[in-house]
């Protein structure tokens, strides 16, 4: 097929298409979806912690505020991300709360350290928070995926790192009202281990979820490369 | 804020035509767009052939279709245009150097055949004074039905006429002829010239 009869399949197909929102549109409707299962499962669970002595807590209050924001620079990031011609410096965006997160959760581990010496550092496996885990993170996860597979596949191994990071970060936010204190080491090997290995699948698996083969495959033209 | 045709992008404008469903704003589009990446590859790559560079035009289009809902009618369409143009180059610069370091350039294909060479009839004859040479030993009949025949490739009546032999006769010294010529240039391993 020549380049003109091309265009002309392709425009003899030419169907209303809904423009894709901005990012920040986006990543806030990602968040609303994310907010009603992390309500369900913080009211099922039940708050651990004392709220007022959490939040005269600066650690923990920065700790949360830092997540937070990981959370949504990286849900922006990542929707950025499958967005041609947007402005990449943007995709660095998360690391500046990342940071802050993973310092506030490393001076936590010190602090536990000088308070409780090695018994601080002591790391152990919480069934009773992989349940909840589980349940707050689906849905964020899956509606991700979703967007992202509406946009373009530009790098669709950072998409899928820069998800699963906002996945983890708000999943991290909510059980940090179920943990509260001496934990900073358990956060730093299961939550953020976990960001880790999230990653680190989500950025092999990222060709196949989010690659150009599957939407030139539903076209049903014979690629040319 | 909508911006539709009366702004300054007029590629813009067209993409949100096409985005609303306009088949002869997309068509306008999809046209120039392919200018415009054919203009663009040869300036940045320069070392791509024809050919290469038109599947790559292609594969950008046939992007450019499945994506086009990215595009933000608040911003301007070259620049969304030219991401995807790098992102398909890259992809296709990696698609072929995956196959190149699946490849082995070797000069001269190591291929075996068990079979002799079919008999191509119509190939022309490597030496032409040989060839001569073995028309000149036929008898007078035959060396002018091969010469009217298949060197002026006359038609059979043509010939009959110019030489004053029947058609019949025609075909009988091409057939005996061609015999003759077969055994004298023929090489004695049966493989041909």
């Amino acid at each position: 097929m020549d380049t003109d009869q091309l265009i002309a399949e392709l425009a003899g197909r030419t169907e209303p298409v809904r423009r894709l929102r901005p990012p920040w549109m986006r990543a806030a409707i990602w968040l609303a979806l994310a907010i009603p299962p992390l309500i369900l499962v913080v009211a099922v669970h039940g708050i651990d912690v004392d709220l007022p002595t959490a939040l005269a807590d600066r650690r923990f209050v920065i700790e949360q505020i830092a997540t937070l924001a990981t959370t949504l620079t990286a849900a922006v990031a990542a929707l950025a991300s499958t967005v041609p011609g947007a402005n990449r410096k943007w995709l660095w965006l998360p690391l500046v709360p990342l940071a802050v997160w993973l310092a506030t959760v490393g001076a936590g581990c010190v602090a536990d350290w000088r308070a409780l010496g090695s018994a601080g550092l002591q790391l152990r496996w919480d069934g009773a928070c992989f349940l909840p885990m589980v349940l707050i993170g689906v849905v964020p996860a899956v509606a991700m995926v979703t967007m992202l597979r509406h946009g373009a596949p530009l790098s669709p191994r950072l998409s899928l790192v820069l998800a699963a990071l906002a996945t983890a970060g708000i999943v991290n936010f909510a059980l940090r009202f179920f943990h509260f204190g001496d934990v900073s080491v358990m956060v730093l090997a299961w939550h953020l281990g976990l960001v880790g290995l999230l990653s680190i699948g989500a950025g092999m698996l990222g060709p196949q979820f989010l690659g150009w083969g599957r939407l030139l495959a539903d076209l049903r033209f014979p690629r040319p490369v | 804020m909508d911006m539709t045709a009366d702004r300054a992008d007029p590629l813009g404008a067209l993409m949100c035509l096409a985005q609303a469903g306009d088949s002869s704003a997309y068509d306008r589009l999809l046209r120039q767009a392919a200018d415009l990446i054919r203009r663009t590859l040869k300036r940045r790559y320069p070392f791509l052939t024809e050919a290469d560079a038109e599947d790559l035009v292609q594969d950008i289009l046939l992007s450019v279709h499945t994506v086009r809902a990215t595009y933000d009618a608040n911003r301007p369409f070259v620049p969304w245009l030219m991401a995807i143009v790098r992102n398909r180059t890259a992809d296709m610069a990696r698609r072929y150097s995956r196959r190149r370091a699946r490849e082995i350039a070797v000069e001269k294909y190591p291929e075996t055949f068990d079979e002799a060479p079919s008999n191509i009839t119509d190939e022309v004859y490597g030496d032409p004074e040989a060839l001569r040479q073995a028309l000149s030993t036929l008898p007078k009949g035959q060396r002018t039905a091969i010469e009217l025949l298949k060197l002026r490739e006359m038609s059979l009546k043509e010939a009959s006429k110019a030489s004053g032999m029947s058609v019949s006769a025609l075909k009988v010294a091409t057939h005996r002829a061609t015999h003759a010529l077969r055994l004298t240039l023929e090489p004695r391993d049966g493989y041909g010239h």
